[in-house]
């Protein structure tokens, strides 16, 4: 008779642990449905300087040519 | 009745007004159109827009060949963020040696390459009150089209350099 109490103790042990493992994988199942992924994409393109930053040469030729100056538009 | 004395001085001056309106000479072909035109500018674009020039530039405070690389280098690349590709040494068909600089840059949103080539020549000139100085004339080639349509002309352009 003991025994069978001992089995269903353990029954009832194993189940709430199995319900709560349950309520676990539902819980990460919705975290990950709404999950947010942040994605940075970066270019190897050489970056583009702004008129501004431009450093200006003391030698005013230089500041009259490059790529810049070639292309009218 | 002009003189042989006047005859002289005429002759002298439209000899001087002649080498005054001298425009540059840039060898194309056909795949390319002179838009500009003059004593120290030449304009050339093809019909993919691939743009062409040949400018020159008297530099007073002198300079050499190696100088003059090495600050427009500096100025494109630390100054403009170009990247610099390569550097090569070029020769003119009249055999003044020059330089040629390939860089990769961004010009309004499009990745374009740049190619210029600099030769540097010593000259002298007079200034007032007659006085011989000598000055270093700058001659700055430059090339540059979209990635994409750079290396239909690269060629063409560097046989052009070498008809100089």
């Amino acid at each position: 008779m003991e025994e069978i109490l001992q089995i269903e103790k353990e029954v009832r042990r194993l189940t709430e642990e199995i319900e709560l493992m349950r309520a676990q994988m539902r819980s990460f199942e919705d975290r990950v449905a709404f999950f947010t992924i942040t994605v940075q994409f970066k270019s190897n393109a050489p970056e583009v300087f702004p008129a501004a930053r431009r450093h200006r040469s003391p030698f005013e030729w230089i500041n009259q040519v490059g790529a810049e100056h070639v292309v009218p538009y | 009745m002009l003189s042989r004395t006047d005859c002289l001085r005429l002759a002298v001056l439209a000899c001087v007004a002649l080498q005054g309106c001298k425009t540059l000479n840039l060898p194309v072909d056909g795949s390319f159109i002179i838009t500009k035109e003059t004593e120290d500018e030449v304009r050339a674009v093809s019909a993919d827009e691939a743009h062409f020039t040949y400018r020159t530039f008297d530099e007073e405070s002198g300079g050499d060949l190696k100088f003059w690389t090495a600050a427009l280098t500096k100025n494109l690349v630390d100054g403009r963020g170009y990247v610099l590709v390569s550097a090569t040494d070029v020769k003119t068909g009249g055999g003044m040696q020059g330089r040629e600089l390939l860089f990769e840059t961004t010009v309004r949103g499009r990745a374009m390459k740049y190619l210029v080539a600099l030769f540097v020549e010593k000259k002298h000139v007079t200034t007032f009150p007659m006085r011989r100085k000598e000055v270093s004339e700058i001659h700055v080639l430059e090339y540059t089209a979209e990635k994409a349509v750079f290396d239909a002309h690269a060629a063409q352009v560097r046989a052009s350099v070498q008809k100089l």
